[in-house]
């Protein structure tokens, strides 16, 4: 039986999944939606979108206060107006523009510090994996060490010496992610290195850089991208929480967390200084989650029990 | 076995050593530490006994081992806005922690484990569903935000708990709810998968194919076996919660470490700061090192080799 025919006959033998069989519009559409993380994806979407294009959709500049619109409640409530559509601050700024920018803030810092953790994170990782021995051994305790600090307490001292600073914090929340990347990657590419494929590239005379950037790390994209995205949660988490201690982004610059902190001597007055801007870290938050969960279930459903 | 925990044992040495160090450059970054006790009528010669107590008329080394010899034998200088030893301050704080660390910790264990495993055993059902939820908004819910919405539904809105401090049972309630979820979520979670695995496993089905009852396989051959990460997780938490809870603390106004820590860096008052920072990281590193003795009676695989 040649090729084609061995795959016809195969079609003819496996009978039609249901996907194919269900013509009735609301099933599919429910399936799709199970199948794929839709809602997650639109969410995580409409934040990057909001993110790039901040100034163009946000209704009015960040930083505009206008002192006697001071509290103003969300449009839907008594006293709304609908120049302020999730109500004004304790400034008199509008907190839809004010989240809005703030979503850019929170992706800048967000992937700033998920790159240089993943470039490090990851290149240590091949290096310690690849090269084993006493390389592998350096790093892997160095890792040891690294995380039995208790880091919030590092970040303390850091911003009371160096002062609160956008360098600082991206930096900060880099060398949270690195260890995470460098364990798995390590990982994987302990057991790369024995296959065949590697040991003909050496025969072939591909240097050591060569063999780990091009025939280990491109093995290795499917765990990186299941990781980042698992930990971008984390890191939005890490950010509102030390802007909320007032440890993370600078004032005036508006993030979700520092808009959280703000509305805390408001909150019998005007509540909803406080509680759209958490409402935006939670959806983002549980969008990474969910999106994480299920690249990691598509690309080896196995990794369940690693990450 | 002695072997791990010799390593153990120096990474945890390591870590203390290199945050010492850490502090330590930091504070020299901070200046002389003898401005901070320098007022009109210093003499010279006051200044120069000055640099002789805190030993800085030696080179640096000699100057860090002086200040780390201070620090063990509890001497870690004196807060710069309240004028008395950090020890003093750190020690009145430690109670509040401890109380709010112990319940939180309980709440999330005795919530989040059989939570865990019920979601396993009964997969696929409503208490899986339940667990798996749980489990989601627990981790995406950001604590402060969890802390104010609990201020503002339960003591604002309802007026039926109290929003701050430590004075009776009922100022519990919302601090260990905000502070356990999250690690209640995470325990759900691991716990779940953890016992998934396992049940999974050849014996688990040799185990039901002998006819054991339901019941002896969850707890006797499935439980005890996939306990090793829940419990190294539940320990680490409790470390975590037990060096200060810097979010909760400040929200509700909770007279504990973590709230000292804050007040301190809004003070940028550095030698408290450096205190609380050196006196949690020992105790963080101690609590992980008690993990890793554990880790020992409960893993035979360690124990044994």
């Amino acid at each position: 039986m040649n090729e084609i025919d061995r795959t016809r006959a195969f079609q003819r033998a496996v009978p039609e999944g249901p996907e194919q069989e269900s013509r009735n519009l609301v099933a599919r559409v429910f399936r799709f939606i199970r199948r794929w993380p839709i809602i997650a994806g639109a969410v995580i979407f409409t934040m990057v979108v909001v993110a790039i294009f901040s100034p163009l959709i946000s209704p009015h500049y960040y930083g505009e206060a206008v002192v006697r619109d001071r509290n103003t409640p969300p449009v839907w409530l008594e006293g709304g107006k609908s120049r302020y559509l999730l109500g004004a601050d304790q400034q008199g700024r509008d907190v839809l523009s004010r989240m809005i920018h703030g979503a850019r803030i929170s992706m800048i810092i967000v992937g700033a510090s998920l790159w240089i953790g993943m470039v490090s994170g990851t290149a240590l990782g091949l290096v310690a994996g690849y090269f084993g021995k006493y390389v592998d051994e350096v790093i892997m305790r160095v890792i040891d060490v690294w995380l039995a600090v208790p880091f919030i307490m590092i970040v303390l001292v850091l911003v009371v010496v160096v002062g609160q600073s956008f360098p600082l914090l991206v930096g900060v929340l880099g060398a949270s992610t690195w260890a995470g990347f460098t364990r798995q990657v390590r990982g994987l590419t302990l057991s790369l290195r024995t296959s065949d494929y590697v040991a003909l590239a050496k025969v072939a005379g591909a240097s050591d850089i060569r063999i780990m950037y091009k025939h280990i790390l491109p093995q290795t994209w499917s765990v990186i991208l299941v990781l980042a995205s698992l930990q971008a949660g984390g890191l939005i988490l890490a950010e509102g929480g030390l802007s909320f201690l007032g440890l993370g982004v600078p004032p005036p610059t508006p993030s979700w967390g520092s808009m959280v902190a703000d509305g805390r001597t408001y909150l019998i007055s005007a509540w909803w200084i406080s509680v759209f801007p958490g409402l935006a870290i939670f959806l983002i938050v549980m969008s990474f989650n969910f999106a994480g969960d299920w690249l990691r279930d598509f690309f080896d459903p196995r990794l369940r029990q690693q990450l | 076995m002695t072997q791990f925990l010799i390593r153990r044992f120096f990474t945890m040495i390591l870590v203390a050593l290199i945050v010492s160090l850490v502090v330590f450059i930091l504070a020299r970054f901070q200046g002389d530490p003898r401005y901070m006790y320098l007022s009109e009528y210093t003499t010279l010669e006051q200044w120069e006994e000055m640099g002789r107590e805190l030993g800085l008329d030696g080179p640096v080394v000699v100057q860090y081992l002086t200040w780390l010899g201070n620090a063990v034998k509890g001497n870690l200088g004196d807060s710069l806005r309240e004028h008395r030893p950090v020890t003093t301050a750190i020690a009145e704080r430690i109670p509040a922690t401890f109380q709010l660390a112990i319940a939180a910790w309980t709440f999330s264990v005795l919530v989040g484990w059989p939570l865990g495993i019920l979601a396993a055993v009964k997969r696929g059902s409503v208490w899986d569903y339940i667990g798996r939820t749980f489990a989601l908004f627990g981790q995406a819910t950001p604590t402060f935000w969890l802390g104010i919405l609990l201020i503002l539904i339960f003591a604002v809105k309802l007026g039926w708990l109290p929003s701050g401090r430590n004075e009776s049972l009922k100022h519990f309630i919302l601090p260990v709810f905000a502070l356990g979820w999250s690690s209640c979520a995470a325990q759900v979670r691991l716990m779940r998968s953890a016992m998934l695995e396992v049940l999974d496993s050849e014996y688990v089905k040799l185990a039901r194919a002998k006819g054991v009852s339901e019941r002896a396989v969850v707890f006797k051959h499935a439980l005890r076996n996939s306990l090793i990460s829940p419990i190294t997780l539940t320990f680490l938490l409790l470390a975590g919660f037990l060096t200060g809870t810097i979010i909760i603390e400040s929200i509700f106004a909770w007279p504990g470490l973590g709230r000292l820590a804050i007040e301190a860096v809004y003070q940028t008052d550095f030698p408290l700061i450096a205190g609380i920072v050196l006196f949690a990281t020992v105790a963080y590193v101690t609590a992980n090192f008690l993990v890793d003795l554990t880790y020992i009676l409960i893993d035979p695989r360690i124990r044994l080799t």
